[in-house]
């Protein structure tokens, strides 16, 4: 609701100050803090490793040198089962800095059990998350593909297919769900050329996914389905099949309003209406000094999944092979696109 | 005017007071609009060769002690042209006086105080009174005239930025101001999300805003009470008067209908920002947004004696996205009075008064397409008396009903295929009882006392559900363990208190005084609101077990000094507030439609300090007003559990904290019909949440706030000029344009309107939202005929 009033205000500030108003980019002194601990991560019912990025706050330009300069190394880390008294240990992935990872295969999450996270940090503080309950997740009941044209809108591809998701919503309980999904997408490049005389390389597939995050409660809706519910989309640079997995999680309530919280900081736009700005607070705090709360969150997650494979034969294709060929890019399809790869993702059809 | 008129207006009193000297004598009398016949309030009395003065009522009327001899008495009024009297006193003398409006007094041009020395002479203290009739020649905005822009301008009034609804006053907070419409209470006075107040000029006769030593009969709110009283219909002839501009044109129709007896005024706005909407049709295509408001008022007026006026008010205001959300929001009033003047001692009043406001939020959205509404609605029953037994006291007794019935949120789906499942939140009742004595007592020529004490009591009505919470562990949904249903009517919480209300003024010599004055009061209805200014969904609350009423004290003095014949005036007030019991939030408070709102709510403290200082130049070519005021609003959360205080439960400043404000008004009479004039206005930015840390959650780059306002914006700083061109040439002119000619923010200043941080292509940026960040240019036509 608070942001389509912001919405409203920034549109209607537009006519009013006529060519008046403006935004303009500007240069803020940013204060700083003593750097505060950050938990992401959680553990979910389906049987993989389950890992946690342990990083802290500070300042960065570029997400891709914040996991470096910001995480946190040597922790011990411990996901601990509330009913079994079960810990088991994560441990830091070499490549990746802050991050840290299960190794036990045989350590499942389960349905009605509660977990938590311990993490005691070089200099000797120690973290915990409040026990969360695993709760199952209704079934998927449908996903449905739509090709969308998005020109209006300013993007790198503004071709995509937007996936709706279809659910019964459970009556008996509140329900919070999120939902995430990946996909593997054609891409295509000039190729290489061989002695042969032919193009290899030319086409490929590449793992594609979207870290937003997309929340919905059924406070307003308890036990009417969930339709039309837009969940992911799976971007079209080459005609060709799109295969999309989309997960759905059910949430705690209060995994659910961390999120919600999360979104709302996020969606700032800058109106005397939006949200006040405020830390956004987790279920992590100190294990001796409570008050002291570290950010993030670690769930406990049930999921369902369900796979979609779109076809991409249906799209008139001349129009839209010469729009996307400017996506196509130069050289060997599999090293123009990250962890472009010429096999068929394993699992598929 | 001739002799034989002033005979027409003065007769002997039939009766006589009990006489307390022989040398003495008592004058009184009332002061009326020769246009309206209506009684004005806050006219000066001056005699002029003791340099004795007082004030008129709120009901025109004025008495005086003097020793028998011949006088000079002059009237002064901000929006009446001066008149003067030769008087003989030799017995007690009642002088009724009608003043002509001032239609076109080129001398006068600026907002100020009373006249002459009423600053000096009256008790009251922190109150700006605004002249109406000058204000269409103030440079504004688009030339809408604007009541609280105006007052804005004036000493401890401000707001968290332009464009922003409501206004702030002595650091208290938007929902903490009482305005009262004919008496009847304005629960949003903004039109366009706050661009525009919905108080249309034209009808209206005058504008009082109290910050501090509000009159014992104004109650339900801490920091100020702004009464406007709207114009009643000419009783000789009918006449249109109206204006055209930018944004919105006006029209008000005012005359007689039957007789003198009844007479009508009726006003409308109209907006049409579409027009400039439909001007950029690829920004903007399919979005629509407009309001109007509508005033009506009927005064009977049967004899002398009584005096019956109903009026009404309403104020709509829409908004659309193409395809997609329409807001819309509306107020309105009805208000009746019946005053009865018994003796030119004794007057009665009853009135009964209904308020409301509501708001809409309309999604078409296929499968969760659904309508949300909320209303407030506010009945009010009042009687009170007026009584002066001698020119020394003037004794006012009143009491009064409140009935609240508030629906915060209802949500319905629009179409039996959406998902959305109805849900209304409990509607609440309430009932709120009041009483008060006020004694004015001039104890002698440098000492003026006046006493008020107001007994209030609230009650919480059923049908409501109290919840009862887990002990020991902050309250949240998850926490309830029981829960209490209380009954129709039944009496589930009660709160009230005794709030005085003294000023005490002490004369130190004819041309300075000092003022001493306090004042306590209690609000019962809250505006539930998490962002940083008052929006069209925000909605009230009344109190209830888990909120109890604010409380606030507040405690001011002033030195107050004319130089020059009154021609300047100036002033020296400070002020100290305490507040207790305000609402906050907590972090990522979820407000509306929740059913266990308190669990999202905090309880704070306040405090506001301030010292402002003013000086008045009212005669002259040259008129205008220079203030500066020096304030800081702070809150501090105490919260049972340490963990959910905002700043660690320390003093922080509240979005309107803006320490160094100053203000330069000003209108200089260029002859012909023209006149300049200017505002300056400059004060320190308002705070704001600065990012202290960035992380990463899922791949996503979030910044962290840890200190709520401990930035701040950069100053901002304004300068607007106007010029008017006033057809008239002498004052009988009835029919008559004035033309104005304004330039807003003339040196194109980007003032900051907010700074926000963003990711782009997930790299944090921060950015400056300008609103009015260029000069703008208007014209408006206002005409009379």
């Amino acid at each position: 609701m608070k942001p389509t009033i912001s919405r409203l205000l920034l549109v209607l500030s537009l006519p009013l100050g006529i060519l008046m108003s403006c935004i303009e980019q500007i240069k803020v002194p940013v204060r700083t803090e003593a750097p505060i601990l950050v938990v992401d991560g959680g553990i979910t019912n389906l049987p993989e490793p389950y890992q946690v990025r342990i990083t802290q706050t500070g300042t960065f330009n570029l997400p891709s040198e914040a996991y470096e300069k910001l995480a946190v190394r040597n922790a011990q880390v411990l996901i601990e089962e509330v009913e079994s008294g079960r810990m088991v240990s994560l441990f830091p992935v070499e490549t990746e800095p802050g991050l840290y990872r299960t190794a036990d295969p045989d350590f499942v999450g389960k349905i009605g059990n509660s977990y938590l996270i311990h993490i005691t940090t070089q200099d000797n503080k120690s973290f915990q998350s409040v026990p969360e309950r695993m709760l199952a997740a209704p079934p998927i009941k449908s996903l449905t593909a739509r090709f969308s044209d998005q020109r209006a809108i300013v993007n790198d591809t503004p071709f995509g297919y937007e996936i709706f998701l279809e659910t019964d919503d459970p009556a008996e309980q509140e329900n919070y769900y999120r939902w995430t999904a990946f996909g593997y997408i054609r891409r295509e490049s000039a190729g290489v050329l061989t002695f042969g005389g032919n193009l290899w390389y030319k086409f490929c597939w590449t793992p594609v996914f979207d870290n937003s995050i997309t929340i919905s409660s059924d406070a307003f809706t308890n036990g009417a389905p969930i339709r039309e519910q837009q969940v992911y989309r799976s971007p079209i640079y080459t005609v060709g099949k799109h295969f999309i997995e989309v997960r759905q999680h059910a949430l705690s309530r209060e995994a659910y309003q961390y999120w919600r919280r999360f979104n709302d900081q996020r969606e700032r736009i800058g109106t005397i209406f939006d949200p006040l700005p405020s830390p956004i607070i987790g279920n992590i705090f100190n294990a001796e000094n409570p008050q002291e709360r570290a950010l993030g969150y670690f769930s406990a997650t049930g999921i369902s999944t369900k796979r979609l494979i779109v076809p991409g034969d249906t799209l008139s294709t001349p129009l839209l092979n010469i729009e996307t060929s400017r996506f196509i890019a130069p050289g060997d399809c599999r090293r123009a696109f990250f962890q472009g790869s010429e096999e068929r993702p394993v699992g598929w059809e | 005017m001739n002799l034989r008129m002033i005979r027409m207006l003065l007769f002997l009193v039939a009766f006589c007071l009990p006489q307390f000297s022989w040398a003495n004598a008592v004058l009184r009398g009332k002061v009326i609009d020769e246009a309206t016949q209506q009684p004005i309030q806050g006219v000066s009395v001056m005699i002029l060769e003791s340099k004795k003065g007082t004030i008129t009522d709120q009901n025109g009327e004025y008495s005086i002690t003097l020793p028998l001899g011949d006088y000079t008495i002059r009237f002064s009024a901000i929006s009446h042209y001066n008149l003067a009297r030769n008087i003989e006193l030799t017995d007690n003398l009642t002088l009724n006086i009608s003043m002509r409006p001032l239609v076109n007094n080129l001398d006068e041009l600026q907002i100020s105080g009373r006249r002459d020395d009423a600053n000096v002479r009256s008790t009251e203290m922190s109150v700006v009174r605004l002249n109406i009739a000058a204000l269409k020649k103030i440079p504004v905005v688009f030339g809408e005239v604007d009541i609280i822009r105006a007052l804005m301008l004036q000493p401890g009034i401000n707001s968290v930025g332009e464009g922003a609804g409501g206004f702030n006053v002595r650091g208290g907070r938007v929902d903490q101001n009482l305005v009262l419409l004919d008496g009847a209470p304005l629960f949003n006075t903004s039109h366009l999300l706050g661009f525009f107040s919905n108080l249309n000029p034209d009808v209206t006769q005058d504008a009082t805003l109290y910050k501090g030593n509000i009159p014992a009969r104004y109650g339900g709110r801490l920091s100020s009470a702004l009464v406007l009283n709207s114009k009643s219909g000419n009783t000789d002839r009918w006449n249109v008067q109206g204006g055209v501009g930018t944004i919105s044109s006006r029209v008000v129709v005012d005359g007689p209908l039957i007789g003198r007896k009844l007479t009508l005024m009726a006003g409308a706005r109209v907006a049409y920002p579409g027009v400039i909407i439909k001007l950029f049709p690829d920004l903007f295509e399919g979005n629509k947004a407009n309001f109007h408001d509508l005033n009506a008022k009927l005064t009977f007026q049967p004899n002398d004696r009584h005096r019956v006026t109903l009026s009404g008010y309403r104020s709509y205001d829409r908004f659309k996205f193409p395809a997609d959300t329409l807001f819309g929001w509306q107020s309105g009033t009805l208000a009746m009075h019946w005053n009865t003047f018994l003796s030119d001692k004794l007057t009665t009043s009853v009135s009964l008064l209904q308020s409301t406001y509501n708001f809409q939020v309309d999604s078409p959205k296929q499968f969760t397409d659904f309508t949300l509404t909320s209303t407030i609605r506010q009945r009010e029953a009042n009687a009170g008396l007026v009584f002066s037994p001698t020119a020394n006291h003037k004794l006012e007794v009143g009491t009064g009903y409140i009935q609240y019935r508030i629906s915060p949120g209802n949500l319905a789906p629009q179409t039996s295929e959406s998902s959305i499942r109805p849900l209304q939140i409990e509607t609440e009742y309430g009932g709120e009882f009041s009483a008060h004595i006020q004694e004015e007592w001039t104890i002698n020529s440098s000492l003026t006392l006046t006493a008020g004490l107001r007994y209030v009591q609230f009650k919480t009505l059923g049908p409501y559900t109290q919840y009862a919470y887990e002990a020991g562990v902050p309250t949240s949904p998850e926490t309830v363990q029981d829960s209490v249903v209380f009954g129709d009517g039944q009496t589930v919480q009660t709160y009230g208190g005794w709030e005085p209300r003294l000023a005490l003024k002490i004369g130190l010599g004819s041309r300075q005084s000092l003022k001493l004055s306090y004042n306590r009061s209690r609000q019962f209805l809250h505006l539930i609101s998490n962002t940083t200014a008052m929006s069209p969904v925000d909605f009230w609350k009344l109190s209830d077990p888990f909120i109890p009423p604010q409380l606030s004290d507040q405690y001011a003095i002033g030195i107050f000094r004319n130089w020059a014949d009154n021609s300047i005036e100036t002033s020296v007030e400070g002020y100290y507030k305490d507040i207790s019991n305000l609402v906050e939030y907590r972090n990522g408070a979820e407000l509306l439609l929740n059913p266990y709102l308190e669990t999202s709510l905090l309880s704070a403290f306040g405090k506001s300090y301030g010292v402002e200082f003013t000086v008045n130049k009212n005669k002259g070519r040259l008129t205008g007003s220079l203030n500066y005021t020096y304030s800081r609003a702070l809150i501090s959360t105490k919260t049972e559990f340490p963990g959910e205080a905002i700043n660690e439960g320390e003093w922080y400043p509240s979005l309107f904290d803006r320490p160094h404000v100053a203000n330069l008004t000003g209108g200089y009479n260029l002859g012909k019909g023209w006149t300049y004039s200017f505002n300056f206005t400059y004060s320190t930015g308002r705070p704001n949440t600065y990012p202290d840390g960035q992380y990463l959650i899922n791949t996503l780059p979030v910044v962290n706030y840890s200190r709520r306002n401990a930035d701040r914006l950069p100053d901002y700083h304004r300068l607007d000029m106007s010029f008017s061109y006033d057809t008239r040439r002498n004052r009988e002119q009835t029919k008559y344009s004035v033309w104005v000619f304004s330039f807003y923010n003339f040196y194109g200043r980007k003032n900051p309107y907010s700074i926000y941080f963003t990711n782009y292509r997930s790299a944090l940026r921060s950015y400056q939202l300008t609103v009015f960040g260029s000069i703008i240019p208007s014209l408006t036509w206002n005409f009379k005929f």
